[in-house]
């Protein structure tokens, strides 16, 4: 890899170019791989593809950036601080939609912080939730008889449905 | 390509298994009602067996292994009524369910208030000409039932007293 590349293009699963940063692209173990074995000299045309959508795809992009400087330098508490603060703001954006898609992608790129930020997210915003009120979030058909329904009515006594 | 709402139905079962275990007993019962897949994930036993670990601690869990003789999350639910209600034989309300239990054991659901006026009144209603007798078995059953279902919410009522006295 030339050292005067600092930023690479890669191609969303729908076509769409994106520019990263070196140092952010390093937060995914795959693109780190790649980093080593492809040449991204300017000369160089050929563009990776990355199999994740555009709109999950900025997303992404946008947490390696903001992730890259501390996680190639480390960083003070303060500045733990404010990432985490900055995680929060981040996962609060129209989550519903595309968190699943952020979870396969982190899962797919191998990105231990982005998946578990993710993870979270999801668990955190089942906590408090009836069970069809998970269902209708989570887009996840109702799939019990009414028997087995029933069976699992008496088991959980103390659950809400509704 | 576009952004289509992702079902969790969709993600693979490490990714699920892994939300599953950042939540907790009453989070994971509900979460195995949501669908068959879930009810499967969501029974595994690494996750009761960390919860339990977590609320009972390394040595408890140790003692009450089932060793494949049962699930893990039959143990956590015996041991959590245990510590609800006490090992003794009581009739306890769960829900709008009476059961009697024994030692953190379900030993018989004995039904509800709401399932028992149902079916009595099916039953008077069923057939006009045999309703004055079959309503004479009704009510006896019913006095039964309320004794029943009375002594389970003394138990509810009495435990909850108990646990506010400790705490």
């Amino acid at each position: 890899m030339s050292s005067s590349v600092e930023a690479i293009t890669v191609l969303s699963s729908d076509g769409d170019e994106f520019k990263i940063t070196v140092s952010a692209a390093k937060l995914s173990k795959p693109l780190n791989w790649m980093l080593e074995d492809v040449c991204f000299s300017d000369d160089c045309d050929e563009v990776p593809t990355i199999e994740v959508n555009s709109k999950t795809l900025v997303k992404v992009i946008e947490y390696c950036e903001k992730h890259a400087p501390r996680a190639n330098s480390g960083a003070s508490d303060s500045d733990a601080e404010e990432l985490k603060k900055w995680d929060i703001e981040f996962m609060k954006m129209d989550v519903k939609d595309i968190l699943f898609h952020i979870l396969m992608a982190a899962n797919y790129l191998h990105m231990e912080g982005l998946y578990d930020l993710a993870c979270q997210t999801a668990a955190d915003l089942m906590k408090g939730m009836t069970v069809s009120q998970i269902r209708k979030i989570f887009h996840i058909k109702n799939d019990f008889s009414s028997e087995e329904q029933e069976q699992l009515r008496r088991q959980h006594p103390g659950c809400s449905f509704d | 390509m576009n952004c289509l709402p992702l079902g969790m139905e969709s993600l693979p079962v490490e990714v699920c298994l892994k939300i599953f275990c950042l939540l907790d007993y009453q989070h994971l019962v509900v979460a195995q009602q949501v669908c068959r897949k879930w009810k499967l994930l969501a029974s595994s036993d690494s996750l009761w067996s960390n919860l339990f670990k977590e609320r009972w601690g390394e040595d408890s869990a140790a003692f009450h292994d089932p060793n494949g003789s049962k699930s893990w999350k039959d143990v956590f639910e015996v041991q959590d009524r245990c510590d609800r209600v006490g090992v003794g034989l009581k009739i306890i309300r769960e829900g709008s369910y009476y059961y009697l239990v024994h030692q953190g054991e379900i030993q018989r659901c004995l039904g509800s208030r709401g399932d028992r006026e149902e079916a009595r009144s099916l039953i008077c209603h069923s057939n006009g000409l045999e309703r004055e007798s079959t309503g004479e078995t009704g009510s006896c059953l019913g006095i039964l039932d309320k004794i029943l279902f009375f002594i389970g919410d003394l138990e509810v009522a009495s435990a909850d007293t108990k646990r506010s006295r400790v705490t």
